[in-house]
């Protein structure tokens, strides 16, 4: 038994073990010190609501910083496209769904102004961003001056509903389904190209231990009201996120350009187009969150957004990635991102004062990266 | 892997001392309420917080206080974790007037009641509005300086935009000297808002007014404010030339009225809104009406029942009988 147990652990990949271990730690001791508040299926939804802006920018700000650069103003553009979407709909009243679409592809454009300062005027990106985090924060506070509400239901409903239960657990189902279609496949492939494969009964365990951690999260969320909308836009920003790295050229030209520049120049990757579409995803994700935020207050306020760049370059170092370029994984930029919603809900929730709140995230935040530098170390250093 | 099994080790270890604690319950019978402060960077946010428990505990009540640090989103988030902490009433300090709309909302979907506390909700049904006249408190800055400076050019500091209570002291003001504007006896020659309403944007704007213009007086909304004009006088040795209003009474402002440093400042006895907020949030939970209510203030949609508590102008003259009176800074403090 113990022999199979350690073929089984093995075979899972640590840092998402050692994420997911630090995340249910973290649920379980705020659990027990607040009473029992935490795992309720209504604080579950909550913290899920709450960590998707960060989570959101977290997706753009792995490609960013992979590339081996920053964004700095992702907070502040933040502000400035949930602004611009309010004014656009309540004082412009123009349609909603045209105005969405529009500050989705301005964005996009604004991001990729960013990647092509950066790369044609050689601006460093540190730079280029840290004008937008002022500029921007200028911009967002002119026009959100006075707060501007925003009575569209469906935008209201971004943040603030949920998915019905039938879609919920279908939704589920859905997914469950694709991941054993993922691990099958590639257990296949694997076999056909005679690489060595995993005893089958390591593939299932690890299928159902997934599976059931999806449905007992389903049935929570849907006893209460249901996936809430912006986390299922989450989920799916993340799949997507996560295919373009694996499966496109775009995806390995970003990592190759974070590893060494010059080596994927002199290979042939076009570093100009790359960075700049690094950029924009990078934009548009924000102008996603920004339309996200201003749905949760059902309306725009000047300090929307404020300090949010920060948060989501934490979130990435709490997920491993290096800040020199070259690696990281949107994923465990989530679950980084996860971590520190987690603590803050926690800290929330057991009513701990704002000032050692920021004490101890602070604190988290060097922890985690000295931990995981700690066991990149041992695990080099074996070899 | 043995430091897998380590993590593993603690991950279980904790699982099993989570569950035996698992039962610790506040007592049932204890009535929770929910403080929801925007932020408590101001040292007067920090005496209501302290005032506000102070007499819910007196009364049986338990406050559980969430700080926004600004941000209303997380104000927000914070509210829906008191929900689920099961607090029987919600008072609320917004950050932003409009975008706590769905605090409200929420809140009563729950069937908890809100209060706001010195800051109306607007477009949302709030249940209760506990505040200082707002527009009083503008009236009195205004006329307490147009008493020391009846003729000449005035600079105007305003509170953060996006705060319906600056927009408030802001019609006082023009209630107190649009007489004197339109006879031609005062002219504003700068008026502008405060971001947050932070010193170092006061002190920025006072800096700007102070080389395009001679100024002759400083209508300032707060005294965070204030402190910045009054560094910006300082730097030109100005200081006690030119006179400056405030709000708030905080303790470095009390100094600098008995030092002559600034002119004016307008006294909201927190005490009093502290604790009639607390008596009247534990009433709302209890489902009792709430006395004191003396007018309502319309928020766009609906006209909120209100209590509006009295303002108090402070100068050198009164100090004595007022602030220190009250005990909300000692005499030593104020006369260091």
């Amino acid at each position: 038994m113990p022999d199979t147990l350690n073929q089984l652990l093995q075979s899972l990949n640590k840092r998402i073990v050692f994420m997911v271990s630090l995340i249910l730690v973290i649920w379980l001791i705020f659990n027990a010190l607040s009473g029992g508040y935490i795992l309720r299926a209504e604080n579950i939804a909550n913290l899920f609501r709450q960590v998707t802006v960060v989570a959101l920018l977290s997706i753009g700000m792995t490609l960013v910083i992979v590339s081996g650069n920053i964004d700095l103003s992702v907070g502040s553009s933040l502000g400035m496209f949930g602004a611009l979407t309010a004014a656009l709909i309540t004082q412009v009243e123009l349609n909603a769904v045209a105005a969405v679409i529009l500050i989705l592809c301005l964005g996009f454009l604004v991001g990729c102004l960013h990647g092509t300062l950066i790369h044609y005027f050689n601006i460093p990106s540190f730079v280029v961003t840290l004008g937008g985090l002022i500029a921007y924060r200028g911009v967002t506070q002119y026009i959100a001056r006075k707060a501007i509400p925003i009575r569209t239901p469906w935008i209201k409903a971004i943040a603030q509903g949920s998915v019905p239960e039938s879609a919920s657990l279908l939704m589920a189902i859905i997914i469950i389904i694709i991941l054993w279609i993922i691990i099958f496949r590639n257990r296949a492939m694997h076999s056909k190209a005679n690489l060595h494969t995993q005893p089958l009964w390591i593939d299932c365990v690890k299928a159902i231990m997934i599976s059931t951690l999806i449905a007992v999260f389903t049935v929570v969320l849907v006893n209460g009201e249901g996936y809430p909308v912006q986390v299922v836009i989450l989920l799916a920003l993340a799949l997507i996120g996560t295919l373009i790295v694996r499966f496109t050229r775009f995806g390995h030209y970003v990592y190759a350009i974070g590893g060494n520049k010059d080596a994927a120049h002199y290979s042939g990757v076009s570093i100009a187009t790359n960075i700049i579409l690094v950029f924009g995803i990078m934009g548009l994700l924000a102008a996603l969150a920004g339309i996200i935020s201003i749905s949760e207050l059902s309306s725009a306020a000047p300090d929307i957004g404020d300090l949010k760049e920060l948060e989501a370059i934490a979130a990435c170092v709490i997920g491993g990635t290096t800040l020199a370029g070259g690696s990281g994984v949107i994923g465990m930029s989530i679950l980084g991102a996860l971590v520190m919603a987690s603590i803050k809900n926690g800290m929330s929730m057991m009513g701990i004062v704002a000032q050692m709140q920021k004490v101890i995230l602070g604190s988290v935040l060097i922890l985690a990266v000295a931990l995981d530098q700690w066991s990149r170390n041992t695990r080099k250093n074996r070899r | 892997m043995r430091k897998l099994m380590l993590i593993l080790g603690i991950f279980a270890g904790i699982l099993i001392i989570s569950c035996g604690s698992n039962k610790k319950e506040t007592k049932p019978d204890t009535l929770l309420i929910g403080l929801s402060m925007a932020d408590l960077k101001e040292e007067r946010w920090q005496r209501d917080r302290d005032m506000f428990i102070e007499m819910a505990k007196t009364l049986g009540a338990e406050v559980l206080v969430q700080d926004a640090s600004g941000d209303p989103n997380m104000q927000m988030q914070q509210c829906d974790n008191m929900f689920v902490r099961g607090i029987s009433v919600l008072v609320v300090i917004p950050k932003n007037a409009d975008a706590a709309a769905p605090i409200v909302e929420k809140a009563h979907k729950k069937g908890v009641k809100v209060l706001c506390y010195d800051r109306l909700i607007t477009n949302a049904e709030p249940d209760l509005y506990v505040s200082f006249d707002n527009v009083r408190v503008g009236e009195i800055q205004a006329t307490e300086i147009v008493k020391l400076v009846p003729k000449g050019k005035y600079l105007e500091l305003l509170g953060d935009p996006g705060d319906k209570n600056a927009d408030m002291v802001h019609e006082g003001h023009k209630k107190a000297l649009n007489e004197a504007i339109s006879t031609g006896n005062i002219e504003i020659v700068m008026s502008q808002s405060c971001d947050k309403w932070l010193g170092s944007e006061a002190k920025r704007i006072t800096e700007d007014a102070l080389t395009r213009f001679s100024i002759d007086a400083i209508v300032a909304s707060n005294d965070g404010t204030a402190r910045g004009a009054i560094a910006a006088l300082e730097a030109k040795g100005l200081t006690g030339k030119i006179p400056v209003s405030g709000q708030d009474a905080d303790l470095l402002n009390c100094q600098y009225i008995v030092q002559g440093k600034q002119a004016v400042t307008v006294y909201k006895p927190i005490r009093k809104i502290a604790e009639f907020s607390a008596v009247a949030a534990i009433a709302m939970a209890k489902g009792h009406p709430v006395e004191g209510i003396n007018t309502k203030v319309n928020n766009g949609l609906i006209d909120v029942p209100t209590a509006f508590l009295d303002p108090i102008p402070v100068t050198k003259d009164n100090i004595d009988q007022t602030v220190i009176a009250d005990g909300f800074h000692s005499k030593e403090a104020v006369y260091q």
